[in-house]
């Protein structure tokens, strides 16, 4: 099928079997490599990326479902080339260890704060519940989402 | 020290490629010409291959290569990731026609694309002959069973580890209390968030890699001698690395990838799916374990007596080396002691290394008979461990190893300060649960050893290269710390490159707790041997003597003046005729393996009316010694505390016990603890210093998943009223997070 859909704000065409993953997309097509694949069943959240501003896992979205959508990915959260304040906030926090689940959990953490500018600790438990981390215990990966979180409502 | 560098809450250096998703893991190298290959493995835990006719699945467009068990049938091998040892036992195949476990690797395929090699794998023709398997160590230490590898052991319980002190029936029989116990813990899955992986290339007669790997310099040296190449012909490099504790210290699949690649002529991708991750890599131990404790009316702890079993899974890996470590991890001062280690075979998943490496699993039984211990004799139960504590030049029972720093009475104190504070929160009645442990820094075979090189720049930066692998925990920054401060530049002028056999020297692996004890010393020694290198070039540049430089703080001294780091470097590599390139290097071989302490408190509360009890809080405070980089070891502190609590509450590995199928196949069967579950972290490095730590350090990798469990289970125990004896306890209990308590 001919795909005609955005990405990180530019727009994007390619030919596609219907039944392609979007993580494979992303990766082998558009080489956006940010997406990481720790399961491929949905189990790990690592793939997560923003589908119209919603998080959503990439190995279980497909082409078509994709037709007119507005893809975000993390290196579509770069400002300028600087890391946008949610990544910002996951460096000085020391969120990120291994990283391999950074970029699923920084974007479940932006469809959040699209969502809230102000979320309780439980809101942001409930968002990242689905992204698995193995090295850390939350409560860093917490902490910078409560510190972008203020630093947005400061603005 | 330079408080801005060192002890201070530096931001990794490497997180930022991480968090912008620029970082490249092994999954995102994608050489010209690559193939994909995947492992067709053995449906059943034991069985006999008849047949095999791979016809359908080279007559696939696209498939480009096969290899089968006869093609490999001479090799045998041991995957383990530790410098060479009598002790790990060459069992293994590359593929097997006899295969031991649910998961065994019996043929491989390269083809085009990850969805034909599927297909592929659908299209062998194999014909099994179905055998008994022993899922258990009561069934395969059952005289009926015949053993895995009768060619290397006539019984399953394979291997024993002794260590002994004193007299333990003597001790224990002068005991005014013996207390004992039969205890179990699960075989669990580290499931690091990226799948293991490698990329292999066979060009004429090199080798090139990119892995998930711990051990890099080991994992050269076993390919080498199995394909029968000089180590210089193979290149193995780690990318970024999505976790590892303890999975990657060893080969995975790079020999059927080097194959693959071999017979195809390129590049050939492995990349494990999540299911084959859970049965056909490593994990912790399974342990069962008889344990004595004999104590007098005064609370001294004399003697201890510890037997245990370890399920290896069907092939040894690092199974006799892991009891080897477990026995010499006994933080309190007894006088006979005893322990046993055996290391059993069975059809289960392959255990491996893991965070801990045994220490858990003993140190589970241990507190919880401690534990009893303090009630019957109505102590406090961390007063009651103080009294029995080792001190500062005391010998680890069992050991020759001498106790070279110890700041656990700071540790009880900064833990007793923190639970008075969240005491105070809590509305609801509670339980703490209390338990110590020790670990080493480096492995405690002191068989650890590391090196650096450091390359000087015009300007005065530096070049650092590392053997030691960073596989996420922040290794790579902490040595550019320690190379900034003995050096006296700034953070941002030392560069680091490390783990790549070709271009970085030798370590011998990231495991063991070693990289901030052994490759930082090497890094010390290297940063001191540049300061001397540079100051005998500078004195030839400078036309004085040697012995008229000196050095201090960044700053070179002459008899005509001072000159700084970076100006040194510019005269000595441009400096006319005596000009000349400076390096440094620094080789360090671990005479000591200084011990690490945790205490570790968690707080339970139990809900009268349905019984359901809930984790509240959990605390842990470390001597890990001088702390490097406050960031990485918070990272570390409350990681292990989240691994421990899984551990204790939520992971085990299951077969169905009837076909022997893996339940525990994927990440939603097999439950690790999410943002949701995990209860508020508290925890703190105490003040502390080792002599023999680079610049004071100790280590912190595995230490603090530790006591967890241990401490989880006490708390679980003391609010429920009924003994524990097993592991995980959602098995037996009902557990939640205060979902609504949390502290914000």
């Amino acid at each position: 099928m001919k795909l005609n859909f955005t990405v990180n704000g530019a727009p994007r065409s390619l030919e596609t079997p219907p039944d392609q993953r979007l993580l494979d997309i992303l990766r082998n097509e558009l080489d956006l490599t940010g997406c990481k694949e720790g399961c491929g069943e949905g189990e790990c959240g690592a793939c997560t990326v923003l589908l119209d501003d919603k998080a959503v896992l990439a190995c279980l979205t497909v082409a078509a479902q994709l037709e007119g959508a507005q893809i975000t990915t993390i290196e579509g959260l770069t400002e300028n080339g600087k890391p946008g304040a949610l990544q910002a906030a996951f460096v000085e926090e020391g969120a990120v260890q291994c990283g391999y689940c950074i970029p699923g959990m920084v974007l479940s953490a932006k469809a959040l704060l699209n969502e809230t500018s102000d979320p309780t600790e439980d809101d942001i438990r409930r968002a990242l519940a689905g992204n698995l981390c193995r090295c850390s215990g939350y409560t860093q990966i917490i902490r910078a989402v409560k510190r972008t979180a203020k630093e947005m409502g400061a603005e | 020290m330079d408080k801005s560098i060192i002890g201070a809450n530096i931001p990794r250096l490497e997180s930022r490629e991480k968090v912008d998703g620029s970082g490249r893991y092994t999954d995102d190298f994608s050489p010209a010409g690559m193939l994909y290959g995947a492992v067709l493995r053995s449906p059943y835990p034991h069985a006999r291959v008849k047949k095999i006719d791979a016809a359908q699945v080279l007559a696939m467009p696209g498939v480009m290569a096969v290899i089968l068990p006869q093609d490999v049938a001479g090799i045998r091998y041991n995957s383990s990731g530790n410098p060479p040892s009598d002790l790990l036992v060459d069992d293994e195949h590359i593929l097997t026609d006899h295969p031991l476990y649910e998961g065994d690797a019996i043929a491989a395929v390269a083809a085009q694309t990850p969805r034909l090699c599927k297909e592929a794998l659908g299209r062998f023709a194999v014909e099994y002959e179905v055998l008994p398997a022993a899922l258990s160590v009561e069934a395969a230490l059952d005289p009926s069973t015949p053993p895995l590898h009768p060619d290397i052991a006539k019984s399953n319980d394979f291997q024993l580890l002794a260590f002994d002190q004193g007299d333990v029936e003597t001790g224990l029989a002068a005991c005014d209390i013996v207390l004992e116990g039969e205890f179990a813990t699960p075989a669990v899955h580290p499931l690091p968030m990226e799948p293991t992986s490698c990329i292999c290339e066979w060009r004429g007669n090199t080798i090139n890699i990119y892995a998930t790997s711990q051990t890099p310099f080991q994992e050269r040296r076993i390919l080498a001698g199995m394909f029968g190449l000089p180590e210089s012909a193979v290149r193995i490099v780690k990318p970024l690395m999505g976790g590892g504790f303890g999975a990657r210290q060893q080969l995975h699949y790079q020999p059927q990838g080097c194959l693959l690649s071999k017979k195809t002529g390129r590049p050939v991708k492995m990349l494990l799916t999540r299911e084959e991750e859970m049965m056909a890599t490593t994990t912790r131990h399974a342990a069962k374990m008889r344990v004595k404790l004999g104590a007098m009316l005064d609370g001294k702890i004399s003697a201890m007596d510890i037997e245990v079993w370890h399920d290896t899974g069907a092939y040894c890996t690092h199974g006799p080396i892991v009891l080897s470590a477990q026995g010499k991890k006994v933080q309190y001062g007894v006088d006979h002691y005893r322990y046993r280690g055996h290391c059993v075979y069975t059809n289960n998943v392959t255990a491996g290394a893991m965070r801990g490496y045994g220490n858990p699993q003993v140190t589970f039984a241990r507190e919880m008979l401690i534990d009893r211990l303090a009630r019957k004799l109505g102590r406090d139960p961390l007063e009651l461990r103080l009294q029995n504590h080792l001190a500062r030049g005391d010998t680890i029972p069992g050991t020759q190893t001498l106790v070279s720093s110890v700041a656990i009475q700071t540790c009880v104190d900064e833990a007793e300060r923190i639970r008075k504070e969240v005491d105070a929160k809590r509305a609801q009645p509670g339980e703490w649960g209390v338990a110590f442990c020790m670990h080493t820094s480096g492995p405690s075979n002191k068989s650890g050893m590391s090196s650096a090189s450091i390359y000087l720049n015009r300007d005065g930066s530096v070049q650092l290269n590392l053997g030691t692998a960073d596989i996420g925990q922040g290794s790579e920054t902490a040595m550019a710390q320690v190379a900034a401060e003995v050096l006296g530049i700034k953070l941002e002028c030392v560069n680091v490159h490390a783990a790549d056999t070709a271009s970085t020297p030798y370590d011998t692996g990231t495991f063991a707790s070693s990289q901030m004890f052994v490759g930082g010393n090497a890094v010390v020694l290297a940063a001191k041997s540049m300061i001397k290198n540079l100051a005998t070039a500078l004195a030839d540049v400078r036309g004085v003597s040697a012995a008229q430089v000196g050095f201090a703080g960044g700053v070179f001294s002459l008899p005509d003046g001072q000159c700084s780091f970076a100006d040194a470097a510019e005269q000595v590599l441009y400096g006319g005729d005596n000009s000349r390139v400076v390096f440094g290097e620094g080789s360090y071989k671990a005479v000591e393996a200084p011990p690490v302490f945790a205490v570790c408190l968690v707080r339970t509360q139990r809900d009268m009316l349905t019984g359901v009890l809930t984790i509240t809080d959990a605390i842990q405070t470390v001597d890990a010694g001088n702390v490097i980089n406050k960031n990485i070891v918070r990272g570390q502190i409350e990681g292990g505390m989240a691994q421990g609590l899984g551990y204790g509450w939520m992971e085990q590995l299951e077969t169905d016990r009837r076909t022997g199928k893996h339940i525990t196949s994927d990440a939603l069967l097999y439950k690790i603890p999410t943002a949701q579950d995990i209860p508020s972290l508290y925890s703190a490095a105490v003040d502390s210093y080792d002599e023999f730590g680079p610049l004071g350090a100790k280590s912190i990798g595995e230490l603090t998943l530790v006591p967890v469990a241990a401490a989880l289970a006490i708390s679980a125990e003391r609010s429920c009223g009924k003994e524990i004896f097993s592991l995980p306890l959602s098995k037996g209990l009902l557990l939640t997070r205060a979902a609504k308590e949390v502290a914000q």
